[in-house]
């Protein structure tokens, strides 16, 4: 696909000219927040809307990356960004936009220093699009490195993090993470002599020392940010003490970053090397999946079960991303696409009823049952993500658990019991919530829900619905899946 | 015709969610119930005429799956869903009328919409059109549902047979790369699973009708009130079990045990639906007893295969559904009181409920009469259980010695014509239909009468008293203990020994204590004496020495 127009630079620059508009906004105490709000939104939905012009001239038929954009940077030694797209990337970043545009509306009434908050959110925004849109081995260590400094910043500044040692060791997880990647890009430069096209990496004729050691780095780097055992412990620790959905939205989209590295660097068929990588890695995300699970199950922290829901989620995309077919790669990338707005919105919503009950000092047991439009989209949002037919988690779901039972009915059988159980947890809470039988008639009641976010949340249920009905119906133009 | 009938009852379902709790609700429930007569009208003449006709929709069109969205007009799919469209008809138009339903409007709405999705499963005719369906139709259901513990139990059994069955849909798919629901009866090849697949496919089936070890969802429904028990009893859920079975009986077919299973489940959950209904004192429990018992039926005729169940299923719903009225009735006319043991000699006072126990108890005698041949030790064992059961309990009720309270008796009487007079013109129709008057019919009927008045099981009222008994939750208990519990524990224990002391005791601790302790050793060396800088030099050059022998022995 030719297209005169820069595409893909442009969805990673809207969100840092919103960057410098929020920073620009006027900065009076009356009205800096809802001006720094509005810029953002607008600049997150005028993404949104080149995104979907980019979903038109995608040929979702055609294999590889379109819309190839090319920078020279460096000349000795020999640099060039590029810059791609295709349908997987470009699903990935409308549910980051659907998922931090929920979240920035979830934390609209947060007074604390909205303004830094907002231009954080936006720069991270415009990193992760840079990401998912890196098409080589440079760009995409660059983009995966420079995400940590607004993290870093939205959780250190918002999070509420009590203990300095868990913000530390979220940041020596993570650079500890991005220097081995480092180690590995530099090695590749080196052996290469020319930047590497992410599809090439596994092509690389190393020795075996060279490659044990590049491939040891790659993964321990995508390891450091997906949840899994031992590395599970600082997403963990820090997704129970967040009380801010939009930081809580963004830490938990940073381990989809390390699925992504994973299904880009993958090959299809597995050199030598790997395989031994590959039995240990898929032993352990089974176990990780597992474990996570069941303490989502017995946790009472309902911020624990959400991290444990996305959690589970992202290590069966993992699992899945390992199968050697094209086509699941395909419904990952619709899976996501739901599973990351389903997962925002039951955050969203469980921050408010958190703020409701300390703001009434009311138990939250029950809560729902005077609240009937939160009931009904918190319901919604549990019944999606236990993987009833309300959005397209349910059809692509069965495709991959269908493709994982094929490769193995063992490690199947665990993703499943592993998704039971995750569903079991996000049930009791809902049913806890919903419990009539703890209301107390003399407490005060909470407040429910606003008209226009109850709008809002609707028009995001309605979409939902209409990603079980068709999830490529946002494709204008193109030929067959 | 389904397909335009599918579509009308979204459309008007959707109408009747939105348009609930306004000012006009009654009006909007009798706008729904003529929509209802005029459709079933329509559908009863196109099934008369013959008329058929096939509709799909391309839902999937991709090169991994391919899937229509089939709603076909045959004579199965008329035949499955005539009783269904019936009882969907009579459920709104009682909850209409039924002065405790407070959201009279959108559980008619649910209904319609719930009916919609019995037929996308009636006529599904690949896997993914069967799993949507199914899952529809429990999420509706959940909303029907109006009682948190009743909720709360219904979706975790039924989470667990909805995942059960996506596991193994998904499995066949993968193994016999087809989505046809044709491609089960071939599914038996080497490589492939067919006895786990029936054992999956059983397990899901018998936890969505409440057979006997997995009741205890369809059993929570107690909780409601009885329009809804009704309602869902027959209209919803349980019904989905049976109608899973029938769309994957090639599979069945083709596993020696399946059989075997289905008698055996279905022979303990007619035990246990009679020692419920008899011993329970609750009537709503009592109901949902008898609907156990009718189930239990349906699942043995299905281990004969599938031409008993199709024949005689239509009007087994319509009797057990009526079954489940009468004990409604009752209830209305006695000031909403659900205890049997608070009831007895209301025969005098409910001339007219009583009366059309008695037909009803007559039709169901010459439907089960006229049904025998197709599976003789089924219907009579089946019917000796039942009709036991009917009379211990209408001798309680109407017979017998009275322990209604004054409020009770002073209030009683029989339920206005409103109730009586469409029950009556189902019960004549069932009479009618069933066309049956043989000698033996009476004879048992003659029998059935003495049961009732001498009431030899009336000794086993004290169990009523027995309050252990009575609030009895056996099955669930045990999960609780066997599976739950330790599901619980296993998490808190990997919790607190992966999470606190590996990770956060031993390895971070260790790691954050190795540091520090090399922080304070560098410290003590870096203190500018000749000491310090002559131990700092010392350990440089042995880095540096082994880093040199490391390259030279290569």
């Amino acid at each position: 696909m030719t297209s005169s127009f820069n595409f893909v630079s442009t969805i990673i620059a809207v969100p840092f000219i919103g960057l410098l508009f929020a920073l620009a906004a006027k900065d009076d105490e009356k009205t800096r927040d809802r001006n720094v709000f509005n810029v953002s939104i607008f600049a997150l939905i005028t993404n949104l809307f080149v995104i979907w012009r980019m979903f038109a001239l995608l040929d979702v038929s055609k294999p590889g990356l379109q819309m190839v954009e090319r920078y020279e940077w460096l000349e000795n030694p020999k640099i060039s960004i590029v810059l791609g797209m295709d349908v997987f990337s470009l699903l990935l970043i409308l549910a980051v936009h659907a998922a931090v545009l929920i979240g920035m509306f979830g934390a609209r009434h947060n007074k604390e220093d909205g303004k830094s908050l907002m231009v954080f959110s936006l720069m991270f925004v415009g990193m992760i699009t840079g990401f998912f849109a890196a098409a080589d081995i440079f760009s995409f260590y660059i983009f995966f490195e420079a995400m940590l400094l607004p993290l870093f910043m939205i959780i250190g500044m918002f999070g509420g993090i009590r203990k300095q040692g868990v913000l530390a060791r979220f940041f020596i997880y993570n650079l500890l993470g991005a220097i081995f990647l480092f180690f590995a890009t530099v090695v590749l430069y080196n052996y290469q002599s020319a930047n590497i096209a992410l599809n090439e990496v596994s092509r690389v004729d190393l020795n075996i020392r060279q490659e044990i050691f590049v491939w040891a780095a790659i993964f321990i780097s995508f390891l450091s940010r997906i949840p899994i055992w031992p590395f599970h412990y600082w997403i963990s620790s820090i997704s129970t003490g967040l009380r801010n959905p939009l930081v809580f939205i963004i830490t938990n989209i940073i381990p989809l970053t390390g699925v992504y590295g994973f299904v880009r660097f993958w090959p299809k068929t597995v050199p030598g090397v790997l395989s031994y990588f590959m039995i240990i890695l898929e032993i352990i995300c089974v176990i990780s999946m597992v474990f996570i699970a069941l303490i989502g199950l017995i946790n009472k922290d309902i911020q624990y079960k959400i991290f444990s829901f996305m959690t589970v989620g992202y290590i069966i995309y993992l699992l899945a991303a390992f199968l050697p077919t094209d086509m699941v790669l395909q419904n990952i990338g619709y899976s996501l696409f739901s599973f990351l707005i389903i997962a925002a919105g039951l955050e969203v919503l469980s921050n408010y009823l958190e703020k409701q009950q300390e703001c009434m000092e009311i138990s939250s047991a029950g809560i729902l049952c005077a609240l009937p439009r939160a009931s009904l989209i918190f319901s919604f949002f549990v019944l999606a993500a236990i993987g009833m037919p309300l959005s397209s988690m349910f059809l692509n779901n069965f495709v991959l658990v269908a493709d994982l039972l094929d490769k193995n009915v063992k490690m199947g059988s665990l993703v499943v019991f592993s998704l039971i159980v995750i569903a079991a947890a996000l049930l009791q809470e809902l049913y806890r919530l919903k419990d009539n039988t703890c209301v107390l008639p003399e407490k005060p009641c909470a407040a429910d829900i606003s008209a226009r976010a109850y709008g809002v949340l609707l028009l995001i249920c309605g979409f939902l619905l209409l990603t079980f009905v068709n999830p490529l119906w946002f494709v204008v133009r193109g030929g067959k899946l | 015709m389904i397909a335009n009938l599918f579509f009308c009852l979204i459309a008007s379902g959707f109408v009747a969610g939105a348009a609930a709790r306004s000012r006009y609700e009654r009006l909007w429930s009798f706008l729904l119930l003529a929509f209802l007569a005029f459709s079933g009208f329509y559908f009863w003449e196109n099934w008369q005429q013959g008329i058929t006709g096939n509709f799909a929709f391309h839902w999937i069109d991709a090169s991994l799956m391919q899937v229509n969205i089939n709603l076909a007009s045959n004579t199965d799919t008329y035949r499955l869903t005539a009783p269904l469209f019936l009882l969907a008809g009579i459920s709104v138009f009682y909850n209409t009328f039924y002065p405790a339903e407070t959201e009279k409007l959108r559980l008619n709405g649910l209904l319609l919409l719930n009916l919609a999705a019995l037929i996308l499963l009636i006529c599904a005719q690949n896997f993914m059109q069967l799993l949507t369906a199914v899952c529809i139709a429990d999420v509706l259901c959940l909303f029907m549902i109006n009682d948190i513990e009743g909720k709360r139990r219904y979706i975790f059994y039924n989470l667990l047979a909805d995942m059960g069955l996506f596991t193994l849909f998904a499995l066949i798919w993968k193994q016999t790369g087809s989505v046809d629901l044709a491609a089960l009866s071939g599914y038996r090849r080497l490589g492939q699973y067919p006895e786990l697949s029936v054992c999956l496919i059983l397990f899901c089936a018998f936890i969505k009708s409440g057979m006997f070890l997995f009741q205890g969802g369809f059993l929570s429904l107690s909780g409601l009130s009885f329009n809804r028990i009704f309602s869902i009893s027959y209209g919803a859920t349980p019904l989905v079990g049976i109608l899973l079975l029938i769309k994957t009986y090639p599979l069945l077919a083709g596993v020696s045990y399946a059989s075997a299973t289905l008698q055996l489940f279905g022979a303990l959950t007619l035990l246990w639906g009679f020692f419920g209904a008899v011993v329970i004192d609750n009537l709503k429990d009592k109901a949902l007893y008898f609907n156990l018992m009718f189930y239990a039926l349906m699942i043995g005729l299905l281990s004969l295969g599938l031409k008993p169940i199709m024949q005689i299923l239509p009007e087994l719903l319509i009797l057990g559904y009526m079954l489940n009225l009468l004990w409604m009735m009752v209830a209305v006319s006695a000031s909403n009181e659900i205890f049997v043991s608070n009831m007895g000699s209301f025969a005098r006072p409910l001339k007219a409920v009583f009366s059309l126990a008695l037909l009803l108890i007559l039709g169901l005698i010459q439907f089960l009469w006229k049904s025998a041949p197709l599976a003789e030790i089924w219907i009579y064992a089946f019917g000796a259980i039942i009709l036991m059961a009917c009379a211990h309990i209408l001798y309680q009720i109407f017979l017998g010695k009275t322990n209604a309270d004054e409020h009770v008796w002073a209030f009683l009487k029989n339920p206005p014509l409103l109730y009586l007079l469409p029950y009556a013109a189902a019960a004549a129709f069932v009479i009618w239909k069933n066309d049956c008057y043989d000698w033996m019919v009476g004879g048992i009927y003659a029998l059935f009468l003495v049961v009732l008045f001498l009431g030899p099981l009336r000794s086993l009222g004290r169990l009523y008293e027995a309050e252990t008994l009575q609030e009895a939750d056996w099955f669930d208990d045990i999960y609780e203990t066997l599976l739950v519990a330790p599901v619980k524990i296993l998490g808190r224990i990997l919790w607190l020994t992966i999470d606190f002391l590996i990770i956060e005791r031993t390895i971070v601790s260790s790691l954050s204590g190795a540091t520090t302790l090399l922080v304070r050793l560098l410290e003590k060396m870096h203190t500018g004496t000749w000491t310090g800088s002559l131990l700092y030099v010392s350990a440089g050059l042995m880095i540096t020495a082994a880093v040199v022998y490391m390259k030279v022995r290569g």
